[in-house]
């Protein structure tokens, strides 16, 4: 038996619409019977909350005496996109302040604008003859703005990739921060409460849709980029006006090393039109599959470390590698049911009403890698060949003597097969001068930064940038040394590509 | 019970600094926290006798080791902390839970390491200076 949305938009106005979350959904459906849970349940209401990059807001500050063709602003000195016409603006959550660095961005200025705390703009222009002012320095609020809505080209995605990280070292990510040696996995998305996973098929959520978003009522404006609902990757772009939200539902947020976000709530009812319906909102914890993925490799395509599903992620940890690994969520579990309660009781305070006709989102939609006409040369094609190594039995005096003979300033130091064994600098120099020792193998630095000829030099790059090297001996897959590369190489390589 | 910071670079993996420093003076020492990489390590300690921890204190300074003494432990502010779990994710002695969605911190297992203060999203915990 199926109801229309006027049938359920009159029940909500009746008083007597029946609203449940989706996590009771399961229950009901199991206790009742698919058949009458979709007769009996109107709305099932769904939340998430967590951190969403592609968020930002437009802002129309109004025209000043004499007026300004703002042609670069600032908000609390976090620059925001102003190359649309005079006085409007985009502030996008993951701009950095120029006074705070990570500490501050642009989900911070959109989290203050709607605590209603003040904001310095700072702007300025080239002057025009219907625009003369150069500069305009003021301080506002919310209520001075004539628009400040959210934007957001891509949120709520209907699942997100765990994370966790194989390499050595400890690193910082958009996936919060991974210990090393698989030391923990973290993952996003609240599961089976999450809006997407409540409506696979976008038969209720689509172009128009009314949504909680932030605290206030917003609305789904289209298919979010990168929006994937074949593979189950689905995203939303969701439009709310700032005014009447609330900061418990949306926060500015620093990941440490990686930048500044913003947080947000999104609520999102779904009318139980029919039994198909009342099926994917009883969907369970354990049947939405996420990939584990090893975040130690910063390629665009991550190896699979295992599936994995939300039942055995919220467990508080998984197995990998016959490992027990501690998992931690980066959603809040805690505000995305209290915005599922919260979007409920919207509905049952009877002026809520379903859009009748909304515009149906796409099912299918491939997303495509960016095609990159000029790629980042190899290791292998920017290394200096020609290593000059010393054995481990070697003496320093050989050492040093090769260090000022062939100019360099380390020289890697091999075993009796030729594998990469340590490396002599002219640090361990003088550890040899206070330990009297002879041998390069008794002072040489153990643990060596090493590259491989089949990597970028991008990642060579940031790994020396990381631990402050200014070079790393290249070895091949038995450890062998093939090659150095050093920073000077790397700075001629890219200068090579800007001609 | 006093904790320390030890820091020092690992590029002499031939000295077991703590080991040594424990044999030398013959004071023993609890790790609470080990984060060793290729270059720099970081531990923290506490000295389980009080009578001699001037001395094994003084002896690390000697060799190079960068020491700082922890003072008090990591505290939430309520209205600020949105029950995620990114702390826990790094706390290295199993001192933060989800209980009922709800970020719990046992301030008897937490040992003011700091590793959770830098990762909050919302700057939500704080080691109080004493």
């Amino acid at each position: 038996m199926a109801k229309t949305i006027q049938e359920i938009n009159e029940r909500i106005r009746a008083g007597d619409a029946v609203v449940v979350g989706a996590d009771e959904m399961p229950h009901i459906v199991a206790e009742r019977g698919l058949e009458k849970a979709a007769k009996d349940v109107d709305v099932v209401t769904t939340g998430t909350f967590g951190a969403m990059c592609s968020s930002g807001a437009f802002l129309n500050f109004g025209h000043s005496d004499p007026p300004i063709k703002i042609q670069k602003c600032w908000l609390n000195e976090v620059e925001a996109y102003s190359g649309l016409a005079a006085v409007d603006a985009y502030i996008g959550a993951t701009e950095l302040s120029q006074d705070r660095g990570m500490e501050y961005g642009g989900g911070h200025v959109i989290e203050d604008l709607v605590a209603g705390k003040r904001i310095s703009l700072r702007a300025n222009s080239y002057g025009t003859d219907c625009y003369p002012a150069n500069r305009v320095e003021t301080e506002l609020t919310l209520e001075d703005l004539n628009q400040a809505y959210l934007f957001n080209p891509r949120n709520n995605y209907q699942r997100y990739a765990a994370a966790a990280n194989s390499s050595g070292h400890r690193i910082r990510t958009y996936m919060g921060t991974l210990l090393p040696e698989l030391g923990n996995v973290n993952f996003a998305g609240t599961g089976h409460i999450s809006p997407l996973l409540n409506d696979p098929e976008y038969r209720t959520i689509g172009f128009g849709t009314h949504i909680f978003l932030g605290g206030a009522r917003g609305r789904i404006v289209g298919e979010g980029t990168q929006h994937n609902p074949g593979t189950g990757w689905g995203t939303l772009a969701v439009k709310g006006d700032l005014e009447g939200m609330d900061t418990d539902f949306i926060r500015g947020a620093v990941i440490p090393e990686y930048g500044t976000s913003l947080l947000i709530g999104i609520g999102i009812p779904i009318p139980i039109l029919d039994e198909e319906i009342a099926k994917s909102t009883a969907v369970t914890n354990d049947r939405i599959e996420t990939n584990l993925l090893d975040y130690g490799i910063a390629r665009r395509d991550r190896p699979i470390l295992k599936k994995v599903t939300y039942e055995q992620l919220l467990t508080g940890h998984i197995e990998v590698e016959k490992r027990e690994i501690r998992t931690s969520s980066l959603s809040s579990f805690k505000i995305a049911k209290k915005i599922m309660k919260e979007t409920a009781s919207w509905i049952k305070g009877s002026d809520f009403r379903f859009c009748e006709d909304i515009e149906r989102l796409p099912c299918k939609r491939e997303v495509k890698p960016m095609r990159v006409s000029v790629e980042s040369p190899k290791v292998s094609t920017v290394m200096t060949k020609k290593v000059h190594t010393a054995p481990e039995s070697g003496s320093l005096k050989d050492v040093s003597k090769l260090m000022i003979d062939k100019g360099v300033d380390q020289v890697p130091i091999v075993d009796g097969e030729g594998r990469l064994a340590g490396i002599v600098t002219s640090f361990d120099f003088l550890k040899a001068h206070a330990r009297q020792k002879d041998k390069a193998g008794h002072v040489m630095t153990r643990s060596v930064i090493t590259s491989s000829p089949g990597e970028t030099i991008d990642e060579v790059s940031r790994r020396l940038q990381k631990h402050g090297y200014n070079s790393t001996p290249v070895i091949d897959g038995d450890g062998r040394v093939v090659g150095i590369i050093t920073l000077t190489d790397i700075n001629r390589a890219y200068g090579r590509l800007k001609r | 019970m006093n904790r320390y910071e030890l820091k020092y670079r690992t590029d002499e993996a031939k000295n077991p600094i703590l080991a040594q420093a424990v044999l030398e003076t013959g004071c023993l020492v609890n790790i609470l926290l080990a984060d060793v990489e290729s270059s720099r390590g970081r531990m923290v300690i506490t000295v389980i006798d009080d009578g001699c921890e001037k001395k094994i204190i003084k002896y690390l300074k000697d060799m190079g080791v960068e020491v700082k003494k922890l003072e008090g432990r990591v505290e939430k502010d309520e209205g600020s902390c949105i029950d995620c779990g990114a702390c826990k994710g790094v706390c290295p002695t199993d001192a933060i839970e989800m209980v009922d969605d709800t970020m719990e911190l046992d301030e008897k297992k937490c040992v003011g390491c700091g590793e959770c203060v830098v990762v909050c999203p919302v700057r939500a915990l704080t080691i109080p200076i004493q």
